[in-house]
């Protein structure tokens, strides 16, 4: 989510209602989540795949996987060995052996993990966090509730400018690389440590700057709240309920293959 | 005229933290003030000495938040802003903060414009109608839909302005808002002010030098401000709409006669002054450069209308440099850049120990010392000598040379004790503090962007003379005109993400001429 804020764009997956692309967003992600055939998934990840590439660009694919990859490293390594059904592909000196069906299993969480990152990914790059809200509130989710939402979301791009601002802080207090350069993953890992801190010494300090900030703009007062921004009417977007349901046949079709 | 803010033997006192390193003791005495319709009043005070607790005071949000003792009384248009809550004062009173960040609360430049005006109930077309015209009036119209965060700390500003106005308070509470502002959106502020006949009470921490208004007055009048009883005369009540009232904030008090802010300001060293800077050039431009980058090019995904190109910037060892342009214009951007925390999409930097080729962005980020604005980003252990000693233990030191460093810097830089926790020391010690760190590290390349920003000039004025040496470069990212005259060698301006033909510092205008930018093509 951190890595999927919003970025301004023409594509037809800016310009889409946001409330199909929500309900498509959750029906996808139950897709991601029914227990269907590997090539099912293979499916509903490849059509995430064309819809990033056509909706941002094809490099913008492996941004939700990169934000993921120790999670996919994980499964990756620690998988196969809980699934020993199928043929045996690597034994490790007796102790526990790569199975296909391990590997199978691997894949299969990967595939999940991958697709229900990357539909989120796509969702909030192309989708404002007032046109969430709104989607929320259209659905009957009271203002209070969206406010919290809203006030989170406003926080995940401010941390994340955050995090990158205390990165390149830290980053600068490293020394010059010395000889060849080599990825330490152990060091690249302890890195994290100082960034974090630093990022929650600022969040807690913020707390009562972002109360005397909301109360500066008037929320708590007593009057009814307006709305700047609007959802158009349903029927006049009435013709993208025709096109999700064409992407929701394609979603049920995989189901059976 | 109508008084419009009046304090009364105003004291203020923050609870008490045995562990913090400030003083927890009044922090005002006996504060009597009074500002009247019209009034445009500049309240100058070193750091810390409680320019912004005064500005959220005024604003209702002090003690709510905080906590501490409040005596006396503050009222806005004759009401007691004790008995009444910040949401409800802000037709009234809008409060610009110091750290655009803490202020800016949605995920779209027009949605934050439209926030206080949903909050106020406004029907939708009127909140349109504002938004628009906001939008227009500070250029922020091709950014309606961008993230705020991804403006630069001048847009952000200009953004937090659009607000207000689309409220239009009478009284602005501005703090410390001119910083980060350009000289030509400074003007159109003020303009705007004086259009609106706003009350307007700017905080400071450097004296203004003569601000960019028309009319007949001089931008930094100071003239008597005595208390007075809740609705009583005053002799500045006579003086006529839009005058301009000039006051110090100095161990609790506020003076407001001239020779006596002119005693403060010279004593807190609150005023640009040739005798801060270095006795003689150190620079040397007959030696190769110490950095040299050519052809670079750069944008960001996320905004389509910036792109950055610079043919060539050559920096020499022991000069000092200003980078200045307007908000927006690429500044931090090229220094990002210069340091290796960007990477630009064509072009290279060279530096001297790399024979062939450009320099890899590791080695640019072990090269240079970025002055954040925000000291914050880089501290987070328990101790000033820890933090201190990290990058020094990062470079593989031995442990007795590292102590005797530390020390050196603490004594330097003029920290507290070794064990002091970070965290509870005051904005200008924790400014200190990390510059401290870099001078620890000996980078040959320096960036100061906006570091200027909320220190006196005195304390800035020495962090850069201590970083000041014959092997270094300094960058000094600013607005600030007489800053750059009084320290640069050398001035680089920047415009729509170009880079304009070398000025000599002396002649330091903060706006190139027009056929500067024209001749080299405008934006790109």
């Amino acid at each position: 989510m951190i890595s999927g804020t919003y970025v301004a764009g023409n594509s037809c997956i800016h310009k889409a209602d946001p409330r199909f692309k929500f309900v498509l967003l959750l029906l996808w992600v139950v897709f991601l989540i029914l227990p269907v055939r590997i090539y099912a998934l293979a499916g509903y990840y490849a059509g995430l795949v064309l819809l990033i590439s056509v909706g941002l660009s094809f490099r913008q694919v492996f941004q939700p996987l990169i934000t993921i990859w120790p999670i996919l490293l994980l499964v990756a390594l620690l998988t196969p060995p809980f699934h020993q059904s199928g043929r045996v592909l690597y034994q490790f000196s007796g102790l526990f052996s790569f199975t296909i069906g391990g590997v199978r299993e691997a894949i299969v969480l990967i595939l999940r993990f991958s697709g229900i990152t990357s539909a989120f990914f796509l969702f909030f790059r192309t989708t404002t966090i007032d046109d969430f809200i709104l989607t929320l509130r259209w659905f009957g989710l009271p203002y209070s509730g969206a406010l919290i939402i809203t006030i989170a979301f406003r926080y995940i791009p401010s941390l994340l400018q955050l995090y990158r601002n205390i990165q390149d802080a830290h980053a600068l207090r490293r020394p010059a690389p010395s000889g060849k350069r080599r990825f330490h993953p152990i060091k690249k890992f302890t890195h994290i440590f100082p960034t974090l801190v630093s990022v929650m010494i600022h969040s807690i300090k913020s707390i009562p700057t972002l109360s005397m900030a909301l109360e500066s703009r008037g929320f708590g007062r007593f009057n009814a709240r307006t709305s700047y921004r609007a959802l158009l009417p349903i029927k006049k977007v009435i013709h993208q309920g025709a096109y999700s349901t064409i992407v929701l046949f394609f979603l049920v079709l995989f189901l059976f293959i | 005229m109508k008084t419009f803010i009046q304090t009364t033997n105003l004291a203020f006192t923050y609870p008490a933290y045995s562990a913090a390193e400030v003083s927890t003791g009044a922090l005002f005495n006996d504060l009597n003030y009074t500002v009247c319709e019209g009034e445009f009043h500049t309240i100058i005070g070193a750091p810390e000495s409680g320019k912004t607790t005064l500005s959220r005071i005024l604003s209702g949000l002090v003690p709510r938040y905080t906590g501490g003792d409040l005596e006396g009384t503050v009222e806005i248009l004759g009401r007691d802003i004790s008995d009444t809550r910040p949401q409800d004062l802000i037709e009234t009173v809008g409060t610009i903060f110091q750290n655009p960040d803490d202020q800016i609360l949605t995920t779209r430049v027009d949605s934050e414009i439209a926030y206080p005006l949903e909050s106020l109930g406004f029907a939708r077309h009127i909140i349109e109608e504002r938004v628009d015209r906001e939008l227009l009036r500070f250029e922020l119209k091709d950014k309606a839909d961008r993230n705020p965060a991804s403006l630069s700390g001048g847009e952000k500003k200009r953004l937090l302005c659009a607000v207000l106005a689309a409220i239009a308070p009478p009284i602005w509470i501005l703090d410390e808002t001119l910083d980060e502002m350009d000289p030509h959106w400074r003007t159109i502020l003020f303009e705007y002010l004086t259009e609106q006949n706003s009350t307007v009470i700017l905080f400071s921490s450097k004296m203004p030098t003569p601000l960019p208004l028309t009319g007949p007055e001089p931008s930094v009048e100071p003239s008597v401000v005595p208390a007075a009883p809740a609705g009583g005369e005053t002799p500045a009540q006579s003086t006529s709409a839009g005058s301009r009232q000039a006051a110090i904030l100095s161990r609790g008090q506020l003076h407001t006669d001239e020779a006596e802010i002119e005693k403060i300001a010279e004593r807190e060293g609150l005023r640009w002054k040739p005798s801060f800077t270095k006795d003689k050039p150190l620079g040397d431009r007959t030696n190769p450069p110490l950095l040299k980058a050519e052809g670079l090019s750069f944008s960001y995904e996320e905004s389509a209308d910036f792109s950055l190109q610079v043919d060539q910037i050559e920096l020499f060892a022991g000069e000092t440099v200003t980078l200045a342009g307007p908000n927006g214009c690429g500044k931090t951007t090229l220094a990002k850049i210069l340091c290796g925390l960007y990477t630009p999409l064509s072009g290279g930097i060279q530096l001297p120990q790399v024979q062939q080729g450009n320099a890899s962005p590791e080695l640019l980020r072990s090269s240079a010392a970025y002055m954040f604005q925000n000291p914050d980003y880089q501290i987070f252990l328990p101790s000033i000598e820890e933090e201190l000693a990290y990058g020094l233990k990062e470079e593989g030191r031995p442990h007795g040379e590292i102590r005797s460093l530390v020390q050196r810097a603490i004594d330097t830089f003029q920290l507290p004790s070794g064990d002091t926790s970070p965290t509870l020391l005051s904005y200008g010690t924790r400014k200190r503090l990390q510059a401290a760190t870099y001078w620890l590290l000996q980078r040959p390349l320096c960036i100061f962007d906006e570091t200027d920003s909320g220190i006196s000039p005195k304390d800035f004025a020495a962090l850069i003379r201590a970083f000041q040496s014959p092997r270094r470069t300094l960058l000094i990212i600013s607005h600030d005109a007489e800053l750059a005259q009084h320290y640069s060698d050398r001035l680089l301006h920047m415009k729509n993400g170009l880079l304009l033909p070398h000025t000599p510092a002396a002649s330091t205008t903060q706006e190139p001429p027009a056929s500067e930018t024209q001749a080299r093509g405008g934006r790109k």
